[in-house]
């Protein structure tokens, strides 16, 4: 600092001359200065920054989160100041509390009437404008219309000397339920029957279509004694009245300031309709804290409960309740064991993030309460149960839905979303192959049992477990004598598990076979195929690395002894491509695709030929091969119209090969093909299959990343894909992280951000136990919120959006680099000299993923500038936005968040 | 009630203690509007620094007895009242916060830490506006005008008895000097 201080005169006069120079100039009249002055002047040239965020404004804006508390002083001292005054017929005795509206007063009817002492609710001064008075009305109005004993009631009201509304009501006396419970030493069942009462207070006011939107502890009172309580619900200030139709509109953001965090539900936090689950939430919330002591989410910090209220599943509360076993009168053991199971179960089916997956009525909720307190099976079961049962819809999903989360990476990168989308067709049609054998085998199956068991055939319906079932207990009777059927049987029904996602089963059915297959001499054939159905089970189960070694593995042995079968080699060949594909690896990927089509040439199979040209097609567009990759495409185009290829086929292909336009940046045949591919499909699957969606997610794409973008026309098909999704029978939340992923892209594209954040926050929350898309979503949240400037959280989910994809995909994949890129941004906004070596390091992990001169590599320079320029270096960023800007420019659209940040940094930067 | 109009006479006519008899009077005043305009604040006003300084103006000055230059003087006067007031408070909220001891009825959690983060700044910008003083006094008028009194360029121009170009110079100076002064001196 002495130094500084001591440097000033020369810096001062530096700074004099310098201020007004621009660009090369600037650098110029820098380079002529003294070397210690002239660090001092890049120093402080480089806080400009940091010099509006503290004097960018008026002293009074900077210091505004002070004065607010200064404010509440003072309405304090003006409360205070109440005391002894009249207010309509009544005498303020005393304070009793504080709302956002108004104070309540303890206060005695002094008119002579009738001796009574109320609560008095009066306006606070300075607030009587007509909107909050008109608020203040309707909490007297909904007062007026609920009549319950455990809801304070309403006695009269008007306005005081100075105009001011007040009104009266029923004197609670009593203190807060969790903390009366402590003082009278509850056990866990006392405070659970305290519970089913206030369940019922607020059902009575549901029945009014009255929400109350801010329960906790403070607003339920308690008095009488443990044999007796009293229980009263109050403060109806930011209570709602429900339209006829059971939903609030989107709340207002007055209301959204008066909540407390720690007890708002998820809807509350993003501003989503208001319905009497949010109460629901709230009773929950207020369970919580009354058996365990603690509240469900411990973080300090609005904006940190906010974010874990919206992505993080609480603690069973009997994990965190043995702290406070001595306030209730047992021991932490007895609690942890008196909470484990029902009351857990309970709890947390209370807090859902998602409104309709929690109890659906304050009532049902009591109800479940009782039934335990009675020793009753309860209603909610443990989430694991049902993630469970949905395990096989969701690895299946596998090309359609989860691929969709890869196009929410690429569209949320704000360049193409071509790579996405490539991939999203290369499993689409991994899949649908996938699909057609499955059911192939299955016919097979049928007719094969059906054989052993006339019985069977007989039934209308064979439901495909039983069938699976029956089929193992018969294998080994069946197939005593024929090790090699046997083998192919167990491989067969390995399969049929691996595509239905039940790996543990298809483990031990190809393991099985594999064991079966080792004693059989010369069987080197059908040991490739088991190897082959175990490489897939792996690239399935998401470990494309042990696929890739399995299928080699298949390949020696299918080829070993000279007895190859050209059909299973090149199904072998395709199935390590798809591997290395998952992996990233497109130059290998490439080569042996090749190999698979000369196998499916030298066959004569003109559909394992046309899939071999599309797939060479995907990995040229990714080697960013354009010429080659078009020829391809022209090669599959014309064996798709010379072939007779059935219409599933037909529509699957134009699909795939729209894409890989996509990828090459054809916009306008893209766009076109996928039109006919939906066309075509939706008359092989119906117009709400979830295939379509991922049409429609793809076409969505080309068209926000056309020259000219056409932004509604994107918006609509995501939503179009997003409800497609969401009216799936089933899981309810399939595909639908990477939809919300699209749509806030288009806003990202539109430069809306805080739409943008709001959608990748539900991405995030709909992403489940699905790495991909929580990894995804995180990114491409933190993006948005660096942007905003609200960099902890920033950096929180970028952070866990790197551990969860290296977790997912390992260190060297493209993924991780361009995640990896997004975190190391955020560290640079908050610490620009402290984190320009992570952001160089990033910009190389880029490189190394794509290559050099990959315009993926110029969008992670944009960051490296933006840093440069912060720490000082304005010759560097020019230098660097120079040899970027023409790449980014075509990346992003004028109206993108991020093109409109890299444009502020290049004015900076002159 | 003091003749303020008296004193800000006084004060261009230099006559000795003139200063140190005007200022408290404008500081007692412009806390007393402050005041009055953060209770207004809760119906959703904001307050507003040159709105503030200029209020506490008419209340205090007869128009009629007074020059333009007089009146510069003045709000060169009711800047530094405004940062007296801030930074006061911006010391007794850190000072609560180290002493931790003393039970302060927070009426609204402050959930953010804003409040304390911004308490901290505003401490801390002071004590680097007190070092600017020391090598660079125009400067660190400047910014007292400026920042914490809301003064336009052409007003601190003249309330300072400089060129506005000079005031806009000085400006951009003082902010680039003043948060790299708050950095350095960060304890942490």
């Amino acid at each position: 600092m002495a130094s500084s201080a001591d440097l000033w005169p020369a810096v001062s006069a530096a700074l004099d001359a310098i201020l007004d120079l621009q660009g090369e100039a600037r650098g110029d009249a820098l380079a002529a200065l003294d070397p210690p002055v002239r660090a001092e002047v890049e120093a402080l040239l480089a806080l400009d920054g940091e010099a509006d965020r503290v004097l960018g404004g008026s002293a009074t804006d900077f210091a505004d989160p002070l004065l607010r508390d200064l404010t509440d002083e003072i309405d304090q001292a003006d409360a205070d100041d109440e005391v002894g005054r009249r207010v309509g017929p009544y005498e303020v005795v005393g304070v009793l509390g504080r709302g956002g509206m108004g104070t309540v007063y303890r206060a005695r009817r002094v008119d002579g009437t009738f001796d009574q002492t109320v609560a008095l609710k009066l306006l606070r001064r300075g607030l009587d404008t007509d909107d909050l008075v008109a608020r203040f009305r309707s909490e007297r109005q909904i007062l007026a219309a609920l009549d319950h004993p455990s809801i304070a009631r309403l006695y009269d009201g008007g306005k005081s000397n100075d105009g001011r509304p007040y009104f009266a009501m029923e004197l609670v006396e009593g203190e807060p339920v969790t903390a009366w419970a402590d003082r009278q030493r509850l056990g866990t069942g006392a405070r659970l029957r305290l519970f089913a009462t206030i369940c019922d207070a607020v059902h009575h006011a549901h029945q009014r279509l009255v929400v109350h939107r801010d329960l906790k502890p403070s607003n339920v009172l308690v008095g009488g004694t443990p044999a007796a309580p009293v229980v009263k619900l109050l403060d109806f200030g930011i209570a709602k009245v429900l339209g006829s139709d059971g939903t609030d509109t989107p709340l207002t953001r007055t209301g959204h300031q008066l909540l407390t965090p720690e007890y708002a539900a998820p809807e509350q936090i993003e501003g989503d309709a208001i319905t009497t689950a949010t109460d629901v939430y709230g009773l929950g919330a207020l369970l919580y804290e009354l058996v365990a002591g603690e509240r469900p989410f411990a973080e300090a910090g609005r904006r940190a409960i906010e974010e874990a209220v919206l992505s993080r599943e609480p603690a069973r509360p009997s994990t965190r309740a043995s702290d406070h076993a001595p306030t209730h009168g047992t021991t932490a053991d007895r609690l942890r064991k008196e909470l484990a199971g029902d009351v857990d179960v309970i709890c947390l089916k209370a807090l859902r993030k998602e409104p309709e997956r929690r109890y659906a009525s304050a009532e049902a909720l009591g109800d479940d309460i009782r039934r335990h307190l009675d020793g009753r099976p309860v209603d909610a079961q443990p989430d694991t149960l049902r993630y469970r049962a949905r395990t096989f819809v969701r690895r299946n999903r596998g090309a359609v839905a989860a691929a969709a989360a890869i196009a929410a990476l690429l569209a949320g990168l704000a360049g193409t979303a071509s790579w996405a989308a490539v991939t999203t067709a290369r499993q689409a049609e991994a899949v649908a192959e996938e699909r057609d054998r499955a059911e192939g085998l299955a016919d097979y199956l049928v007719g094969l049992l059906g054989e052993a068991d006339p019985f069977q055939t007989s039934q209308q319906s064979v439901s495909v477990d039983g069938l699976i079932d029956r089929g193992i207990a018969t294998i080994d009777e069946a197939f005593a004598d024929d090790p090699l059927a046997r083998a192919r049987t167990l491989t067969a029904f390995g399969s049929i598990e691996t595509r239905l996602g039940r790996f543990d089963r298809a483990d031990s059915l190809l393991t099985l076979a594999e064991s079966v297959l080792a004693d059989v001499p010369g069987a080197d054939v059908p040991v490739a195929v088991a190897l082959g159905e175990r490489g897939a089970y792996f690239a399935a189960a998401g470990d494309p690395v042990a696929a890739d070694s399995v299928y080699r593995l298949a390949l020696a042995r299918a080829t070993a002894g000279g007895q190859a079968d050209p059909s299973v080699e090149g199904s072998l060949a395709s199935g390590l491509g798809t591997a290395l594909v998952y992996q990233g690896r497109y130059s290998a990927a490439d080569s042996v695709f090749a190999q698979s089509l000369t196998l499916a040439q030298a066959t004569g199979d003109t559909r394992a030929t046309m899939t071999a040209y599309v797939n060479l097609a995907e990995t040229a567009a990714y080697l960013s091969d354009t010429t080659r990759a078009l020829r391809r495409t022209d090669d599959a185009v014309s064996l798709l119209d010379q072939a007779e290829i059935p219409p599933a086929v037909r529509g699957r292909t134009l699909f795939t090969l729209g894409t890989a336009m996509t990828l090459l940046e054809r916009f306008d045949r893209a766009i076109a093909l996928f039109q006919e591919a939906i066309e075509v499909q939706s008359g092989v699957l119906g117009p709400m299959h979830p295939d379509i969606a991922t049409m429609r997610n793809n076409l969505g794409f080309a068209l926000q990343n056309q020259p000219s973008p056409d932004l509604d026309g994107a918006l609509a098909e995501f939503r179009t894909a997003y409800t497609i999704y969401a009216s799936a029978p089933g899981d309810a939340t399939r595909g639908l992280s990477p939809a919300e992923g699209n749509i806030g892209s288009v806003h990202a594209d539109a430069g809306r951000l805080d739409s943008a954040a709001a959608a990748y926050r539900r991405a995030v929350r709909l992403a489940g136990d699905d790495p991909l898309d929580d990894a995804v979503g995180r990114h491409n949240l933190a993006g948005i919120l660096r942007v905003q400037g609200r960099l902890p959280e920033a950096e929180r989910q970028a952070t866990r959006a790197v551990e969860v994809i290296r977790a997912t995909v390992g260190n060297d994949h493209p993924y991780t680099a361009i995640i990896g890129m997004t975190l190391a941004s955020v560290r640079a906004a908050r610490d620009p000299a402290g984190a320009l070596d992570e952001v160089r390091e990033a910009v190389e992990a880029t490189d190394a993923a794509f290559g050099e001169g990959h315009w993926r590599g110029a969008i992670a320079r944009t960051h490296l500038s933006r840093t440069l320029l912060q720490t000082g270096d304005g010759a560097g960023a020019r230098r660097l936005i120079g040899e970027i800007a023409p790449a980014v420019r075509q990346q992003w659209a004028p109206t993108n968040v991020y093109r409109v940040e890299f444009e502020q940094t290049v004015r900076s930067a002159r | 009630m003091a003749d303020t109009t008296g004193l800000l006479l006084d004060v261009r006519a230099d006559v000795p203690g003139a200063v140190d008899r005007l200022f408290p009077v404008v500081y007692d005043e412009l806390r007393q509007i402050a005041r009055a305009r953060l209770r207004d604040r809760s119906a959703g006003h904001t307050l507003d620094t040159s709105a503030l300084v200029h209020e506490v103006y008419v209340r205090l000055v007869d128009a009629t007895r007074v020059t333009w230059k007089d009146r510069s003087h003045f709000f060169a006067l009711a800047a530094r009242a405004m940062r007296f007031t801030l930074v006061d408070y911006a010391r007794r909220r850190t000072a609560e916060k180290r002493g931790g001891g003393a039970v302060r009825v927070t009426l609204k959690d402050d959930l953010d830490g804003l409040a304390e983060e911004r308490a901290a700044d505003l401490v801390a910008l002071d004590d680097a506006l007190a070092g600017l003083a020391a090598v660079d006094a125009r400067a660190a008028q400047v910014v007292e005008c400026r920042f914490f009194g809301g003064l336009s360029v052409e007003e601190t121009a003249e309330a300072l008895e400089t060129s506005e170009r000079t005031v806009k110079r000085d400006w951009q100076k003082a902010r680039l000097w003043l948060v790299r002064t708050m950095q350095e001196g960060a304890p942490s």
